[in-house]
């Protein structure tokens, strides 16, 4: 959203007017809220329809469970998937919708993609952010059926709390770190051009 | 310290202040005043929004006396019908001298964990780790608490057009695309929209065009708190917000 600010910023030696330097101190704050409920909107529209969920969410979920079940048997589990349920010997875990992750890895995507860094850095961001998410949370779906199949009066907590709440978070200083990261890296290559 | 341990440290102190909260939520003595509050703060949404309608919340907490990580923070029945012939209803019922009256309602329930406190939480304990003043944490707070306040009323709005129609009493019954948006409000509006909501509270709210580089690279990096506190005395403040003038110089 404000890419092309920051190389007006940058290339010139001196501060241009931006529109990061406007008259108001809310209104890119309000501009990249703004963008990110749109953006939102649409998730929520596509998130909902029958297509969507046949072209994309049925595979990834089920690619989900493929590589939890896959984790779990390096530990000799003894799971199968079905559809999107992680099948074991005494438990079985449906992977419903929500459980996804794909709230949480859209937030940091959102986020990565409109903030005023550069391509490069965003792009990187994108890919092995996205990626780590993903991961993560195939790993979350691992220790879920565990605490299932081991913990069962702590399945709910973990689901409700560590399955949304932590998972967030995690999007969330990912996001930070990457903007931690991003702002380093901008700094580094002005120097390197000055 | 390296910018991984900062953020695994961030991550430690959110799951301490997290856990804390959740186990103040789960005692039955909090879960007896915070319910009610719950339900006061947001149901002038529907009275407002749906004024045909009979609309009664009924709190069910747990009388477990020992706070429990694992237990629920207790349920909120829902009644709802038609205002008109509700009274109707009671009226006949007094005229035939009747100490109770069989009224025609229809009743769901929501879990208080998942419609209110998750995001709640989640905001709390995010926001005291951010590294911003207190004075500014504070304000927001109660601002933050307020909006996911409303989005739980909106949330309620939605979810009683979606049951009114799913269950006619004679009044707001949908059909369309107004339909298709409740049944995808009830059906999706969860605890990962809740999640999101309190993410957008909290940059909101904390992240301003002054400052939110500073904050960022306070998270990330390190310098926790200080450049915060200086935004908006130079570092990183809109006059001298330019591709040179990163957070991490007002940090040394």
């Amino acid at each position: 959203m404000y890419s092309r600010d920051r190389k007006k910023q940058t290339k010139g030696g001196r501060p241009g007017k931006s529109r990061l330097a406007p008259s108001s101190r809310w209104n890119p704050s309000l501009r990249y809220l703004g963008a990110f409920i749109a953006l939102l909107g649409v998730f929520y529209l596509l998130y909902g329809t029958h297509v969507f969920e046949q072209a994309l969410l049925v595979p990834f979920v089920t690619l989900q469970a493929d590589v939890a079940s896959f984790i779990l048997n390096l530990f000799g589990a003894g799971t199968g998937v079905r559809d999107a349920l992680l099948v074991g010997p005494s438990v079985s875990l449906n992977i419903a919708k929500g459980c996804d992750g794909l709230e949480a890895t859209v937030l940091f995507l959102f986020a990565v993609g409109l903030m005023p860094f550069s391509k490069k850095s965003r792009a990187a961001g994108l890919l092995v952010g996205g990626l780590f998410l993903v991961l993560l949370n195939m790993i979350r779906i691992a220790g879920l059926y565990l605490a299932k199949a081991y913990w069962p009066e702590g399945f709910e907590l973990l689901h409700i709390h560590g399955g949304f709440a932590l998972f967030t978070l995690a999007s969330v200083l990912l996001w930070a770190g990457w903007a931690g990261w991003a702002m380093e890296r901008e700094k580094i290559s002005q120097h390197e051009t000055s | 310290m390296r910018p991984v341990s900062r953020l695994i440290r961030h991550f430690a102190l959110f799951c301490l202040v997290y856990g804390v909260l959740l186990s103040l939520v789960h005692t039955t003595s909090v879960q007896r005043r915070l319910v009610p509050v719950l339900v006061n703060t947001v149901r002038w949404v529907p009275a407002i929004c749906l004024p045909a309608a009979y609309l009664h919340y009924e709190p069910l907490v747990s009388d477990r006396a020992v706070p429990s990580l694992t237990g629920d923070a207790g349920m909120i029945r829902v009644r709802f019908g038609n205002q008109e012939k509700v009274t109707e209803q009671l009226a006949a019922a007094k005229r035939q001298g009747m100490s109770t009256a069989s009224l025609d309602l229809h009743q769901f329930d929501i879990k208080v964990e998942e419609f209110f406190l998750l995001p709640w939480l989640f905001f709390l304990s995010l926001t005291v780790v951010t590294p911003v003043p207190t004075r500014r944490k504070l304000p927001g707070i109660l601002v933050g608490l307020g909006l996911l306040q409303a989005f739980s009323g909106l949330k309620l709005f939605l979810y009683l057009l979606y049951n009114f129609t799913l269950f006619p009493v004679g009044i707001y019954e949908l059909s369309g695309l107004p339909f298709r948006i409740t049944e995808g409000a009830f059906l999706h509006l969860k605890m990962g929209a809740g999640m999101i909501v309190a993410s957008l509270v909290w940059g909101f709210l904390f992240f301003r065009a002054t400052d939110w580089r500073s904050i960022l690279h306070s998270i990330a990096m390190g310098g926790e708190g200080k450049g915060a506190s200086k935004a908006g005395r130079g570092l990183g403040s809109d006059s001298k917000s330019t591709g040179r003038d990163l957070p991490g110089r007002g940090n040394r």
